[in-house]
C-alpha cells in the first residue's frame, strides 16, 4: 500500500518575539513539530548556526547543537514543544554587505523513519551592524 | 505567538545519497584490493621468492626456442625458453624466468637465448616447495611493482572515502559542522583561547610581534608585490620562451624564400601579448626594486569600531611624487566554484582617505614622514575570516610617481567587535551551560 508522505509542521518561537540580539546575550525560545505520526519522528535537530550568503559558496558555523533520538531514548516524545537557550558569541555578526553576507538562524531539523528529512529556520540578528556599508564603495 | 509552517526545504532521502556514497567508495576499495591481492599474488610474491628463497643449483640446456604467444590485446608476444636438466627435478622442464617475461620481436627474444649454448651448465634457482619449479634468470620486473601504485592509489581513495563517509553517515549539515567544531585540537591554547571568545575573526598574533619605532606596532606589509614580480617572470619567461621558437620559424621561412603568412599572423598576437608581459614584468621590477620601503606603524591593535588610533608611516627611496594617500579599506571577498574552477570575487566596500599629501620629493636617506589619526567607524564590521567568504581591513598606500608607475602597499589590521562586559556574560554562561543538556 502507498502511504502519503506527510510533511510536518515545525514550529519555531524565540522568546519575547526578540529579533535582535546583542553578542554574549541570551537567545531562548520554544519550538513544536506536528501534522506527523509521534511513531514517525525519528530524530530532531536543534542548532543556532550562521551561514554565508552572497557570491561566495557557503560557509556555516554551529553555536549551539542539540540533537535528540528515540533510538538513544525510547520513551522520548519528540512532539513535545521543546525548550532551547544559548549565550550567543561575540562573532560573526549578523551583516550584510555586497558579496558577503551573515545570517543566524535557530534551525529545526526532523528526520523521519522512512529517511527523508525537514528543516524549519527562524532567523534572527546578531548585532547592529548595518545593512549597507556607508562610505565610497567601489569594485576591483 | 507560534508561527507555523512547513518544514520548508527537505533534502530528499540523505539516508540514500549516503548509501550510494558508502557503496561507491566501497566497490573502489573492493576493486583496489582486489588488483592489489592479484598482482601481489601472481608476480610480487613469486619473483620476490624466485630472488630470496629459491635454492641455487645447476642445469643443463639441453634445447632452446622461442614462444609465439598472444597477448590481451591480440597482438603476438615471444617469450624465451629453454628445456633444462637439474638434479632435484626428475623430469626436464622448459623454464626461463619466474615472471613469463615476452619480447614484442622475435629478434629481442632470440638475443636472449642467445646467451644460453646448447649443452652447457648454467646456474638455475628451484623452488624447495615445488622443485619442477625452476628459473634461469632472476630479478625483478619493475614496472610491475610500479603498477601496485595503480591498486593502492583505489584502495586509498576508496578507504578514505568509505570512512568519511561512514563518519559523516546520517548526519545532517549542522551535526557536521557542529562534530568538525568539537573535534579540532587545540595545538596553540592560547590562541585558540582567543579564538573561542571571537570565532571567525583572524588572529592577530603576526600583526603585533613587531614593535615600532614611533608607535606600538609596526604592521606588516602583505608582501603581494613579491609575488607578483615572481609570477609574471615565470610567465614571462615561458610565453616569450615559446612565442621566440615560432618567430624564429616564422622569420626563417620569409628568409628562405617560402614565407607563410598564416603562421606570420597566428604568430603576431601571441608576440604582442609576450611584448605586453615584458612590459608587465618591468614594471614590477621597477616597483620592487627601484621604491624605497614603505613602513606604517599603529598605536595599538586589534582596532575597535569608534576607536581612534595613532598612525606614522615612513616612505624611502629616491622618488618625486606626485601624489601619495593612506587610504583605511574594508574589503569583502568570496571564493566560489564555477565548474572545475575556483574564482575569487574582491569588491572594496568601505574606502577612507586618512592623509594626502601632492607634490613632494623623497630623497635617499630622507623619507617621507607623516603622522596622521586612524578612526574606525562606528558601525564598522569586524574583520571575518571562514572558509570561503572573507571581509578584510587594510591601510592601503597609494602613491604616484615621476617617472614611475603608480605602486600600493597594503597592511592588513584586524578590527573586533565593539566591547562588551566579558564578566557579566561569562557568569551567565557558566549558569546557562549547567542549565543546558547538550
Amino acid at each position: 500500500m502507498i502511504k502519503a508522505l506527510r510533511q510536518p509542521l515545525i514550529s519555531i518561537q524565540i522568546d519575547r518575539g526578540q529579533q535582535v540580539f546583542g553578542s554574549g546575550e541570551v537567545l531562548a525560545g520554544a519550538f513544536q513539530i506536528d501534522a506527523v505520526d509521534h511513531a514517525d519522528v525519528r530524530v530532531v535537530e536543534t542548532s543556532v548556526l550562521w551561514f554565508t550568503e552572497g557570491t561566495g559558496d557557503e560557509d556555516m558555523g554551529v553555536h549551539y547543537f542539540e540533537r535528540l533520538s528515540v533510538d538513544d531514548v525510547p520513551e522520548l516524545n519528540l512532539q513535545e514543544r521543546r525548550r532551547f537557550q544559548t549565550v550567543l558569541p561575540n562573532s560573526p555578526l549578523s551583516y550584510e554587505g555586497v558579496s558577503v553576507k551573515i545570517c543566524w538562524c535557530v534551525r529545526v531539523r526532523v528526520f523521519l523513519r522512512q529517511g527523508r528529512d525537514f528543516v524549519a529556520e527562524r532567523a534572527f540578528q546578531l548585532g547592529n551592524i548595518p545593512l549597507v556599508q556607508a562610505e565610497g564603495m567601489a569594485t576591483i | 505567538m507560534f508561527g507555523k509552517k512547513r518544514g520548508h526545504r527537505h533534502t530528499g532521502s540523505k539516508t540514500l545519497g549516503s548509501a550510494g556514497e558508502i557503496l561507491f567508495f566501497a566497490l573502489l576499495l573492493f576493486l583496489g584490493s582486489a588488483f592489489f591481492v592479484l598482482l601481489l599474488t601472481r608476480t610480487v610474491i613469486p619473483e620476490w621468492r624466485a630472488n630470496h628463497e629459491f635454492v641455487e643449483t645447476t642445469a643443463v640446456v639441453l634445447d632452446k626456442r622461442v614462444e609465439e604467444r598472444i597477448d590481451r590485446n591480440g597482438n603476438p608476444v615471444f617469450a624465451p625458453r629453454a628445456r633444462i636438466r637439474y638434479e632435484q627435478s626428475p623430469d626436464e622442464i622448459w623454464a626461463y624466468d619466474i615472471a613469463g617475461t615476452t619480447f614484442s620481436n622475435v629478434t629481442d627474444a632470440q638475443a636472449q637465448l642467445d646467451l644460453l649454448t646448447v649443452g652447457e651448465t648454467y646456474p638455475c634457482w628451484y623452488d624447495p616447495l615445488n622443485p619442477e619449479v625452476a628459473v634461469l634468470v632472476r630479478g625483478y620486473s619493475l614496472w610491475f611493482w610500479m603498477l601496485l601504485l595503480a591498486p593502492v592509489g583505489f584502495m586509498l581513495i576508496g578507504g578514505a572515502g568509505l570512512a568519511y563517509a561512514l563518519w559523516y553517515w546520517d548526519k545532517s549539515p549542522e551535526h557536521q559542522a557542529a562534530r568538525g567544531q568539537l573535534g579540532r585540537i587545540d595545538l596553540f591554547e592560547e590562541i585558540n583561547a582567543r579564538a573561542k571568545d571571537f570565532p571567525t575573526i583572524p588572529h592577530d598574533a603576526d600583526l603585533i610581534n613587531s614593535p615600532g619605532t614611533h608607535l606600538k606596532y609596526r604592521l606588516p606589509s602583505s608582501n603581494s608585490q613579491g609575488w607578483r614580480l615572481f609570477g609574471a617572470t615565470v610567465v614571462c619567461i615561458v610565453w616569450n620562451g615559446i612565442v621566440v621558437v615560432f618567430t624564429v620559424l616564422a622569420v626563417r621561412r620569409h628568409f628562405h624564400g617560402a614565407g607563410d603568412w598564416r603562421l606570420d599572423l597566428l604568430v603576431f598576437p601571441f608576440l604582442l601579448m609576450g611584448g605586453f608581459l615584458i612590459y608587465y614584468f618591468v614594471r614590477e621590477l621597477l616597483i620592487v626594486t627601484g621604491v624605497g620601503q614603505t613602513f606604517a606603524e599603529i598605536s595599538d591593535h586589534p582596532l575597535l569600531p569608534g576607536g581612534t588610533y595613532e598612525l606614522y608611516l615612513a616612505q624611502g627611496g629616491h622618488l618625486s611624487l606626485k601624489s601619495i594617500d593612506i587610504l583605511l579599506q574594508c574589503t569583502e571577498q568570496a571564493a566560489y566554484r564555477q565548474g572545475t574552477d575556483t574564482r575569487t570575487d574582491r569588491r572594496i566596500v568601505f574606502s577612507r582617505t586618512l592623509f594626502h599629501q601632492d607634490n613632494l620629493e623623497i630623497l635617499p636617506g630622507q623619507p617621507l614622514e607623516a603622522h596622521c589619526d586612524l578612526r574606525v567607524p562606528d558601525d564598522a564590521m569586524h574583520s571575518f575570516t571562514a572558509d570561503h567568504n572573507q571581509v578584510q581591513w587594510t591601510l592601503a598606500v597609494r602613491a604616484v610617481a615621476e617617472g614611475w608607475p603608480a605602486f600600493e602597499r597594503n597592511f592588513p589590521v584586524v578590527v573586533y567587535p565593539p566591547e562588551r562586559l566579558t564578566s557579566e556574560t561569562d557568569e551567565r554562561s557558566t549558569k546557562l551551560e549547567s542549565e543546558l543538556v547538550v
